[in-house]
């Protein structure tokens, strides 16, 4: 279910584009459905990284964080992470997301590393 | 609307010594890619270089990208795993209760489909079966390349989102052509050296990609 409002005229350029009058849902005949194969017609696509500069600058944002996280105390890097803290912030209101496996027992310890750079306001 | 996803170090969880890992998403929008391209071929023209390998990259040039990346409409996601949070234990644990999920979620199809069509379509049985046992054994996926993947669509998901969110401003949607997903070419491993190896649909893309309707759902759902 979309926002109501984008249904409404003028309507929203989503709807324009990828709103279909009728459709299939399991089996099932739907009205004004959403056609998520126009959305993802390209699927994901693995390219080599020479070709697409995008793939170069998100090469170097999983560097600049890792190694945020790794090196604490080296200003270099922190400014840099720093600087893209802001573009980083999730659906959870944290720059970072912290990712585990729901099983077994979980030792918490090193969450303490990244206190510092999960809020989007800089610590300092 | 382009989604480009990488990560950084090398996943292998050994037990002797703490390490993380970060996978990350740029989000362009359609009317910022020509931006990028001319930033990044700009930079390797002044850099002299083939490539911008962010390991290769001093911090002040890391700087430079951040500095980039700042002053554009791309926003950025990135999530953290390491080797406190999830042990090479729970991974093997976490594999072994999936496999297990899946056979019997295979037994149920089985009973049903022969219920309700006389037998179960031998398609779907053989891609359960390989999804099975690409959780439950190494061989078919090791440790590292399995958590990838599964981070990975969780990674997916918020992007999609996070664009959700962005969407609201019609400005924005209006200059939408479609979306696309890209990733690098698989990477491998060998010797703490990354090399690229060529795509082979049998190995993550296809768990990705069938993870992928589904989480899309949800995602186009505010």
């Amino acid at each position: 279910m979309l926002a109501e409002p984008w249904h409404r005229e003028p309507r929203h350029p989503f709807i324009e584009k990828f709103s279909r009058e009728s459709g299939r849902i399991q089996g099932r005949e739907v009205t004004s459905a959403i056609d998520l194969s126009g959305i993802f017609e390209h699927g994901l696509q693995f390219e080599p990284s020479q070709e697409h500069g995008g793939l170069q600058l998100v090469d170097a944002v999983a560097y600049i964080v890792r190694r945020a996280i790794l090196e604490p105390d080296n200003p270099a890097i922190q400014v840099a992470y720093e600087t893209i803290r802001a573009s980083l912030r999730n659906g959870r209101q944290s720059s970072l997301t912290i990712q585990r496996l729901a099983v077994g027992e979980e030792d918490r310890s090193s969450l303490g590393r990244y206190r510092r750079l999960t809020s989007l306001a800089s610590p300092r | 609307m382009y989604y480009f996803f990488d990560e950084s170090g090398d996943f292998t969880f050994p037990e002797d010594r703490f390490d993380s890992y970060v996978q990350a998403s740029l989000i362009c929008p359609d009317s910022e890619l020509n931006a990028v391209d001319r930033f990044v071929s700009g930079r390797q023209a002044a850099w002299d270089v083939q490539e911008l390998h962010a390991t290769h990259l001093a911090d002040d040039q890391l700087q430079d990208v951040a500095d980039f990346i700042n002053r554009s409409p791309c926003q950025l996601l990135a999530h953290v795993v390491d080797t406190v949070l999830v042990t090479t234990k729970q991974i093997a644990q976490f594999r072994l209760d999936q496999a297990a999920t899946l056979s019997r979620n295979l037994e149920w199809y089985r009973t049903e489909s022969t219920k309700a069509i006389g037998a179960p379509v031998p398609e779907i049985e053989q891609r359960m079966d390989r999804e099975i046992k690409r959780s439950g054994l190494q061989a078919q996926m090791n440790h590292g390349e399995f958590v990838q993947s599964r981070f990975l669509i969780e990674l997916i998901f918020d992007a999609l989102q996070k664009v959700a969110a962005y969407l609201l401003r019609r400005s924005v949607a209006r200059g939408i052509r479609g979306f696309s997903l890209r990733s690098r070419r698989q990477a491998a491993y060998q010797n703490g050296r990354r090399r690229e190896i060529p795509e082979r649909r049998d190995r993550a893309g296809p768990s990705v990609a069938g993870s992928r309707k589904s989480d899309a759902g949800g995602a186009l759902a505010p």
